[in-house]
């Protein structure tokens, strides 16, 4: 892959904090990491698999012991490399005594916007996170909901080629997590690439187009989701038939099984002509045949087992 | 640069969040009805024992926010994760810390030159009199919390705010000691071998603080000499520079 079309490059990353002592952690065991420019990557792991740790390697909030990253082709943790990234922390926290709209302009000039600018971008970065009516409110007065609403307003107010979302829905109800998960949504139509970590596997699989799943510090597997969802090139050919027809399709040695509403037969790819000849010749009605897909929870489940196991 | 203001200006705010405007005030008003109290108890050269007094709760003042400011404001900020967000901008940790060590002297130099004008307007009042040598002093006393807070927040980027005031406010004290205390308390004794020696080369690498009070000068009517509040002006400045670079060196590959 060239390096110019790289958001994000990391290789044989190690973070080792208290390193040689006794309470010595291996966060990231050299991890390798590329998301292509104009990507919504999500990161997924479980809890102290080394997502967050990733996080602020890649904003400059730590340093690697060993290996490097690159964010737009700069070394991260340098300025240059923060100059076109925006990022909202975990569990962010802001200077609540002042008011919204205040602080947004003051993180629009801190990313080195210019002042003619700013209250343009304010305002756009507010109405993208449906929070133009509480400009003047002081950020105590939002709820958790809004105040995480305002964390992306302020990642992505000076208009960034790159987000990093850190756990963006961690701890909000299911109203706000939704709130959240649309503005994200929205920003990827707008082509800024997008890092998201999360442990919410099912919000990574609605968000996101490509997905990397690190364990104990390692990236077990990136990929497109659709490569994920459908691990091994299998088809699903679903039908109704009689009684009779299901013997005879077992006789030719498939295995019908009931389905929602008549019978389904899983195959390998290249035996789809086959099973579907064999349904019609068995006077079946075929309703489907479709790729074979696993839920990313049962792909993650199964990398982190085989990991686990190895 | 301009970074580091704004990084100033909302240090500043939030330091006077922390309500420290109301220690301000009060301090300010008890020094408004000093001269006040002097008079009516017809105290013998009240105008020195009014400046006496002010300038030493000034100082005093000074250095107990230098100190607990200087220990807890970059802590703080980066327990509360306020810090993330804005030290994910473009902007470099050196540029950061100078805005936050701003913020606080800023906070200072305010509450200094409030508390000066209440007290001078409160002399001027109840005792008619104004000696404008106090902003001399006043002046050295905002250029030491400045370098007192530097001390402080260098402490602060790799130890606890605890342990960052404490071992601030112990380079305050040994920074501050006289030549002659450390000659006459710690001299070689009978038996007993007292290092003070050590005790020189220790204050010899801090800095003087004893340079930035000059209260008894004032409090005597005597002058402070232009070229000497100068010096200490430029040595202050010097101190804090390479304090700064301390703090930075320290703070730059710094996990959070």
């Amino acid at each position: 892959m060239p390096s110019m079309t790289l958001a994000i490059e990391a290789s044989d990353v190690r973070k080792v904090y208290h390193p040689g002592r006794r309470n010595e952690i291996v966060a990231l065991a050299g991890l390798d990491l590329q998301v292509r420019a104009g990507d919504v990557f999500g990161f997924v792991g479980p809890n102290g698999a080394g997502k967050t740790t990733t996080v602020k390697i890649l904003t400059g909030l730590a340093w690697p012991t060993s290996g490097s990253a690159r964010i737009l082709g700069e070394l991260a943790g340098t300025v240059a490399a923060r100059t076109n990234l925006g990022y909202l922390p975990e569990v962010a926290s802001y200077h609540e005594f002042m008011a919204v709209g205040e602080l947004l302009s003051v993180h629009a000039r801190l990313a080195g916007m210019p002042g003619a600018d700013v209250k343009r971008a304010c305002d756009d970065a507010l109405e993208a996170v449906r929070l133009t009516d509480r400009r003047g409110s002081r950020l105590r007065e939002l709820s958790k909901g809004m105040q995480q609403r305002f964390g992306i307003a302020q990642a992505m107010v000076a208009r960034p080629r790159l987000l990093i979302l850190d756990e963006p829905t961690s701890g909000l109800d299911p109203l706000s997590q939704k709130e959240v998960k649309d503005i994200i949504v929205s920003l990827k139509s707008q082509g800024i690439t997008i890092f998201f970590s999360s442990h919410k596997l099912t919000e990574v699989e609605h968000i996101c187009d490509h997905i990397g799943i690190i364990h104990r510090g390692c990236l077990l597997r990136a990929a497109p989701l659709q490569d994920l969802l459908s691990p091994d090139d299998r088809v699903v050919v679903r039908f109704h038939a009689e009684a009779a027809a299901l013997e005879a399709l077992r006789a030719a040695g498939y295995s019908p099984v009931p389905d929602d509403d008549g019978h389904r037969i899983e195959v390998p790819g290249a035996q789809t002509d086959a099973v579907v000849d064999a349904v019609r010749a068995n006077r079946g009605h075929l309703r489907s045949v479709e790729q074979a897909r696993v839920s990313l929870e049962d792909a993650f489940f199964s990398l982190v087992t085989e990991a686990d196991a190895a | 640069m301009s970074r580091a203001l704004i990084v100033a200006r909302l240090s500043l705010l939030e330091t006077a969040r922390r309500q420290f405007y109301l220690l301000t005030l009060f301090i300010a008003f008890g020094l408004f009805v000093l001269p006040a109290v002097v008079s009516v108890f017809g105290i013998t050269a009240s105008a020195r024992v009014v400046k006496d007094v002010s300038l030493t709760v000034m100082g005093g003042y000074a250095v107990v926010l230098a100190v607990f400011l200087g220990a807890t404001i970059v802590p703080g900020e980066i327990e509360r994760r306020t810090a993330f967000p804005i030290l994910a901008r473009p902007m470099s940790r050196a540029a950061w810390l100078w805005g936050k060590w701003l913020g606080l002297v800023g906070f200072v130099v305010l509450s200094l030159m409030l508390i000066g004008a209440v007290h001078c307007i409160s002399a001027s009042i109840f005792l008619e009199t104004v000696e404008w040598s106090v902003w001399e002093a006043i002046t050295l006393y905002g250029m030491e919390a400045g370098v007192l807070a530097a001390v402080c927040m260098w402490f602060s980027v790799f130890s606890s705010p605890a342990l960052a005031a404490v071992l601030g406010f112990a380079v305050y004290i040994l920074g501050g000691l006289s030549d002659a205390f450390i000659d006459t308390f710690l001299r070689p004794a009978e038996g007993i071998h007292m290092p003070a020696g050590v005790m020189h080369f220790l204050k010899g690498c801090l800095p003087d603080f004893q340079l930035f009070q000059n209260k008894n000068a004032v409090v005597h009517g005597d002058a402070i000499p232009l070229p000497y509040f100068w010096s200490v002006i430029a040595y202050g400045i010097a101190w804090i520079a390479f304090l700064h670079l301390l703090a930075a060196w320290s703070f730059e590959r710094k996990d959070l």
